[in-house]
């Protein structure tokens, strides 16, 4: 079934200390083209750390990131991986799209300008063209009587949906969710989760970290389940859900019941 | 006492003439300002320790420096290292000046309160550098700063009452010569405050405007 056999992302080893705290240890993963991986655990097991290692806002100390194939951060060079410029990591970090807990929209921008605002100035497309892909973004995410609105006038829904609309319109070959509907009014979230839905479906690579149980058994292909900074369980979200293999999973989910 | 009234009435055009100097010289000088300002705000906010320093020192000595003390070095102490400058020229620079490191000061201030998330989704969509400062921080420090801006405006333009020690013909050099070839110092120092009020309460209509501007990008930060 998967012909491709270079993971969409790759992480080998990864580790993270903040001061004298071990956020992250021993960490790998592998998500293949079209998979939806959630990953779960407690506050402070160091899912959003994870998840922004990837695209090096967070630097890893230890281990490599790998974006299809190619790793992030460092670049082959005659004397070994060295170190990439700010350029080059720039560069590397549109192939990543990213959703914030707290949407982190352009203030000064509409939903249109906020979506159109990187693939003109950081990719250099045609305004024209980014323009009509942004009113299809905006379709797809059922904002298109939007399109001129400031983000001060719009529901915190609606900005993170112009926020996915913004990912989606750099074409990123995989994209980051951190605790996307976290700060949403609970009516609001469920507009938000049936969008990431709608991507899943379409086969889009998600990364998501997530509190929504029902969310994540219901879309992901693969249950990431972290504590204390360490993956303790990988499994499809049905053997995740139905029979967690350790008592912390367990304990964990215990709360969601 | 009688109010001179038909000495002010003569005397017009020479306090509209003022005005005028006062509002172009303060104009200009904030534009100019607040470009410098911009390009200092950067090192301010370097990164690197000596850079941040170094800009800090500059700003400081500047804003630490009372203006009409700055009015005299300008204008009388650097003929002595001879170079000489015409009043407006000279009258500009302290101006510019001053005003710069205050600006400079604002934008800083602006800049590190601005909420990182927006800086940070900048960098994840590919944003670094120059672009990333024009695109998405300067905007928003802009945008926030009006009002501060506009206050510093009002004090710029009272400020700059000093320049008629120079002889810069502005507003107070008007009055103060209305008066002294008048006597009549009552009408003429009342004539030049309510004008410098007029002036400043526009200024500070415009800053009301702003500060809706600045709340509703404040709101947009979507914490």
């Amino acid at each position: 079934m998967a012909t491709d056999p270079v993971p969409a992302v790759e992480l080998c080893g990864l580790g993270k200390r903040f001061g004298d705290h071990e956020v992250l240890a021993d960490i790998d993963l592998a998500v293949m083209p079209g998979e939806t991986v959630c990953i779960v655990g407690p506050s402070g097991s160091g899912k959003s750390t994870l998840l922004r290692c990837i695209n090096w806002l967070e630097r890893p100390d230890r281990g490599s990131v790998f974006l299809h194939g190619t790793r992030v951060g460092y670049r082959p060079s005659d004397v070994g991986d060295v170190l990439m410029s700010d350029g080059e990591l720039a560069m590397l970090r549109t192939r990543i799209g990213m959703v914030f807990q707290h949407f982190n929209l352009w203030p000064h921008m509409t939903a249109l300008g906020n979506i159109i605002e990187s693939p003109v100035h950081v990719l250099g497309r045609p305004r024209g063209e980014a323009i009509a892909e942004a009113e299809r973004l905006l379709e797809k995410v059922g904002l298109v009587d939007k399109r001129d609105v400031y983000p001060a006038f719009l529901s915190g829904g609606q900005m993170q949906r112009v926020a996915i609309g913004r990912a989606l319109a750099m074409r990123p070959e995989v994209l980051l969710f951190d605790e996307a509907t976290s700060a949403l009014d609970p009516e609001l979230v469920g507009e938000v989760l049936a969008v990431m839905k709608d991507l899943a479906r379409d086969g889009l690579t998600m990364i998501v970290v997530t509190h929504e149980m029902k969310f994540a058994r219901e879309v992901a292909s693969r249950i990431v389940f972290l504590d204390k900074g360490r993956i303790v369980e990988m499994a499809t979200a049905e053997a995740f859900f139905e029979e967690p293999a350790t008592d912390r999973a367990r304990q964990f989910l215990e709360r969601y019941r | 006492m009688t109010f001179r009234l038909d000495v002010i009435w003569r005397e017009l055009p020479q306090f509209v003439h003022g005005l005028g100097n006062t509002v172009w010289l303060c104009a200009v000088s904030m534009a100019l300002s607040l470009g410098l300002g911009v390009l200092f705000v950067v090192p301010l906010m370097s990164r690197r320790p000596y850079v941040r320093q170094a800009a800090r020192a500059v700003v400081d000595a500047g804003r630490c420096v009372p203006f009409l003390l700055l009015t005299y070095l300008v204008y009388y102490a650097l003929p002595s290292l001879g170079l000489s400058l015409d009043k407006w020229t000279a009258a500009l620079i302290t101006l510019v000046a001053y005003n710069t490191a205050y600006m400079a000061e604002i934008l800083r201030a602006a800049w590190a309160h601005l909420p990182p998330g927006q800086t940070e989704a900048a960098r994840a969509f590919g944003y670094t550098g120059t672009a990333l400062f024009r695109r998405i921080i300067l905007p928003q420090v802009l945008i926030a700063v009006g009002p501060v801006v506009g206050n510093q405006l009002i004090q710029l333009i009272k400020d700059s009452a000093f320049l008629s020690i120079i002889t810069v013909p502005e507003l107070t050099y008007a009055a103060n010569s209305v008066q002294s070839f008048y006597f009549v110092p009552f009408e003429s120092f009342l004539v030049a405050t309510l004008l410098y009020w007029a002036l400043c309460g526009g200024v500070e209509y415009l800053v009301r405007r702003g500060e809706r501007l600045a709340a509703v990008v404040r709101r947009g930060h979507g914490h």
